[in-house]
């Protein structure tokens, strides 16, 4: 187990080098999209001295692979530089923004792999009953609507019946005002989280169905095993590789549903912080987000492969 | 609508009586008002409700919103105009002021100005008493009269923020005789001295301690200055917190104990959050919108109705496009907007704006009366599709009319002028912006654009909205052999009649020669093309008091009485 950990791993830093290096060149291939970030700090009539200036207070000046290689070696080293308007410390907004992202991710994860496992079972379990009917109506419906659209009903029709908004004045943390902290997070993960529980409720329960009619299920009924062993121990188990492929799915994809969230909603979390410093332009925090992103997908590869790796022991010595 | 103003407007004011109006401290204002700050944070139509002190509660803190981040405190700079509005009310004082309604000055840190000579060239300033914020490296020590020097240099120096022409054109030296007096001298006459136009604006006249303008200091990271709220707080410019000036020089004031502004970047969360009382004054977008939010809340809040000072515009430019050139051709635009059409598709009430020449309804005094300006209004698109063929007007080129992304009145606007255009046989395509990254350090100043329509600031003098049409303008670039003007309007006569009538410091005769300027300016079909005012609408909380009336213009908010009830709302 731990030779093919190591060896997945061994991948990572082959692939963060290839997409950093990729979207390096790519912001700076195309002048067009990114305009002179000394411009776009100063504005087109900046006077050419300041430009250059600027230029090289941004290494701008330099060759582009020696900008790689010092951009590269800051991020290794944690210094990430400051972003083109306002000077923030990238480091700093990271950090304090990381955790808004993380936990938004986590319950969406939490909520949607919950709802999509418990009802699919159950819809499989109870097939052709108007629960499995109900089921699976919400499931198409869910994935039929799009996220900021359920994100605006739930900032408008909670805040007209009940005079209820999710606090504003930036991010509380569970341990500090867990009732402030679910206020702000529930209501808005519950939503996201529809969409990946959706299509999870729609595979787990065709998968169940697959296997409930397998000859070891029905010699497990048999012998007369209780129910809920039947269907969680015995049926479960054989849909957990694809139940997982689409979990996965779920956490990589909420990132980009943080984005929605954290825009919509005013969240100060690191996609707002993404999304805004690519309508400015802003070079230094694309660049590193897009690494960022990257890396989180290749991380929830490796944790699905290792996942799969334990639970289907033939996927390690395959 | 225009005549609403009048009242306010109408009492004549002299030089003299300009400088017997000492001491006239502030009374105003708590809301900060952070992008796009302008006239509807913290007016209403309800006037002061609250006078008697004993009854005021100093521990709340005003809760409100921003729609969009402020990329750099830097008060210098592209984009230094935002950060310089929005902490110039709160965080920083100024001179003196001059409020819309009255047009006389009240003076804040001055005590005492005398006019040197009768030309006004040369006026002598002597200041109160005042201390900074207790913040390093300034420590919370006096305000001197050097520390203005050196704002007010600084603000000269710059030559990329816009606005700076008084700075830039005609002060001409600022000599500190000692810690309380300075004199400020002037290449010219110049009647919008006191004004924000000149040595009272909030976007370029905030006293800075000279610490903090050396280069040790960084401008874009935190702001010191000596107004009655501190900036305690700035996360990436999507919160700030500011806290009372515990030393401010009006003692016992600000009866706020702080404010506190968060991004809410879309307009249904800023309603929502105010229904819950997580902040306590919104703006709404029309009527539709404050009606709802009455039936909804009925007596908790209050809805406010003001006719804004902002204005729409739009703006041609002329190096971009050759045929605008033609004075014909940007009258056939002009004839192709149909205003009434824009009032009812953006407001959604026919009530819900007053037209505007060039000279913005807010200051009715200085603009011409409606008989005068029936015809520059008319919408006539047959006269515009003649006048395009009479010029050979190339209908076959694709026009870019370019708006900035902030709310949905903006591409609202824009798209409803695109049908217009289309309807005389334009081709045209509409581009949002960024706001605070592209359009306004970008494209606006540097006339990158055939057509741009936007929302003017809510300005309190005509100052500003004449000199967009000079070969000074505050936008444009400064190195164009031509003059400076973002939209390549170099109109020299005009210019001298804007000047003139700058020079003038008899108020009567001031405001006819304005009148004369507009008349000239409609004359020539000047390439800024003003479209309306909004009614804009807004809703506070009933613990939110103390607000000023918006007769007051900006000096609302200057208002040091504005409170929250914290027995009504908690603390």
């Amino acid at each position: 187990m731990w030779r093919f950990i190591v060896r997945r791993l061994t991948f990572i830093p082959i692939i963060g080098i290839i997409i950093s290096a990729f979207v390096f060149v790519m912001l700076r291939a195309f002048p067009q999209f990114t305009g002179d970030p000394a411009v776009n700090i100063c504005g087109l009539n900046c006077p050419a001295e300041r430009l250059e200036i600027i230029r090289h207070e941004l290494g701008l000046d330099k060759p582009i692979i020696v900008q790689y290689g010092e951009w590269m070696g800051d991020v290794l080293t944690g210094n990430m530089g400051t972003n083109y308007y306002g000077g923030l410390d990238i480091a700093d907004e990271i950090v304090r923004r990381l955790p808004v992202s993380f936990e938004i991710m986590l319950l969406t994860l939490v909520f949607g792999g919950t709802i999509g496992i418990t009802f699919g079972i159950l819809s499989a379990v109870m097939r052709n009953t108007p629960l499995d009917y109900g089921v699976r109506f919400l499931a198409v419906f869910g994935q039929s609507l799009p996220d900021f659209f359920l994100l605006v009903l739930l900032i408008v029709i909670p805040s007209i019946l009940f005079n209820y908004a999710a606090p504003i004045g930036g991010y509380v943390a569970p341990w500090d005002d867990p009732w402030t902290n679910a206020r702000m997070f529930v209501p808005p993960t519950l939503i996201l989280s529809i969409g990946g529980a959706a299509g999870l409720m729609r595979l787990v329960r065709s998968t169940m169905l697959e296997v409930l009619r397998s000859d070891y299920v029905r010699t497990a009924q048999a012998k007369g095993l209780h129910p809920r062993a039947v269907v969680l121990r015995h049926a479960f188990r054989n849909t957990l590789a694809p139940t997982i492929t689409v979990l996965t799915f779920i956490l990589a994809t909420a990132f980009g549903g943080a984005l929605i969230l954290e825009v919509v909603m005013s969240i100060d979390g690191l996609g707002a912080f993404f999304f805004r410093s690519v309508i400015q332009r802003d070079l230094p925090v694309v660049q590193f987000t897009v690494l960022y992103t990257a890396m989180i997908v290749v991380f929830i590869n490796l944790l699905q492969d290792i996942t799969y790796a334990y639970i289907d022991p033939r996927v390690r010595f395959g | 609508m225009a005549r609403v103003f009048d009242k306010y407007l109408r009492q004549r004011i002299t030089r003299r009586r300009m400088l017997q109006a000492s001491g006239g401290t502030a009374v105003g204002a708590g809301a900060i008002a952070l992008v796009g700050c302008g006239d509807s944070g913290s007016s209403t139509n309800g006037g002061p409700t609250a006078v008697d002190e004993g009854e005021v509660t100093k521990d709340g803190i005003l809760h409100s919103s921003h729609g969009a981040v402020l990329p750099t405190l830097n008060l210098f700079g592209a984009a230094a105009l935002i950060p310089n509005i929005s902490f110039g009310f709160t965080v920083f004082d100024h001179l003196f002021f001059v409020p819309l309604d009255t047009q006389v000055a009240e003076f804040f840190l001055a005590t005492d100005v005398e006019q040197v000579d009768p030309e006004g060239l040369e006026y002598l300033i002597t200041i109160g008493e005042s201390v900074f914020h207790d913040k390093p490296p300034v420590n919370g020590r006096a305000v001197l009269a050097s520390d203005i020097k050196a704002s007010y240099e600084a603000y000269a120096a710059d030559n990329l923020a816009p606005g700076l022409g008084w700075h830039h054109d005609i002060l001409e030296s600022i000599e500190v005789v000692d810690d309380h007096t300075l004199i400020i001298k002037q290449n010219q006459p110049y009647a919008w001295f006191f004004h924000p136009g000149g040595a009272g604006s909030v976007a370029s006249s905030n006293i800075i301690p000279v610490e903090t303008l050396e280069d040790s200091f960084d401008l874009g990271r935190d702001l010191i200055g000596s107004g009655r709220l501190m900036l305690v707080e700035n996360r990436a410019g999507e919160f700030f917190r500011l806290d009372r000036h515990p030393n401010w020089r009006i003692e016992g004031e600000p009866w706020l104990a702080g404010t506190e502004s968060s991004l809410i970047g879309e307009s249904a969360q800023a309603q929502a959050s105010f229904r819950a009382g997580e902040i306590d004054s919104v703006g709404l977008s029309n009527k539709l919108e404050a009606d709802e939010m009455a039936a909804q809340m009925g007596d908790a809040i209050t809805i406010t109705r003001n006719f804004s000072r902002a204005y729409h515009a739009l703006m041609l430019q002329l190096d971009r496009v050759e045929a605008f050139r033609d004075p014909r051709n940007r009258r056939a635009i002009n004839k192709a907007i149909n205003r009434q059409e824009l009032i009812q598709g953006v407001e959604f009430d026919p009530e819900g704006g007053g037209f505007s020449g060039p000279i913005p309804p807010a200051q009715a005094v200085y603009a011409l009366p409606d008989d005068e300006m029936d015809e520059y209004f008319r919408f006539d698109p047959e006269e515009a599709k003649s006048l395009f063929a009479e010029t050979g007007f190339d209908l076959d080129r694709t026009y870019n009319l370019i708006f900035y992304l902030l709310g949905d009145e903006q591409q609202k606007r824009a798209q409803i002028l695109k049908g217009q255009f289309e309807a005389v046989g334009m081709k045209v395509t509409i581009e949002g912006q960024d706001l605070l990254a592209k359009w306004l350090p970008q494209t606006l100043p540097n006339g990158d654009y055939d057509m741009t329509a936007y929302t003017q600031l809510p300005y309190d003098d005509p100052h500003f909205p004449m000199s967009f049409y000079t070969t000074h303008s505050p936008l444009g670039d400064a190195e164009d052999p031509r003059g400076r003007n973002n939209m390549a309007y170099f109109n020299e006569e005009l210019t001298a009649a804007i000047d003139d009538s700058e020079m003038e410091l008899d108020e009567e005769v001031r405001v006819e020669k304005i009148k004369d300027v507009v008349r000239m300016m409609i004359a020539d079909e000047a390439p800024m093309i003003n479209l309306y005012s909004s009614v804009s609408y807004g809703a506070r909380h009933n613990w939110y008091k103390g607000t000023l009336p918006a007769s007051r213009g900006s000096f609302a908010a200057f208002n040091g009485r504005s409170w929250i009830d914290t027995n009504l709302r908690g603390a």
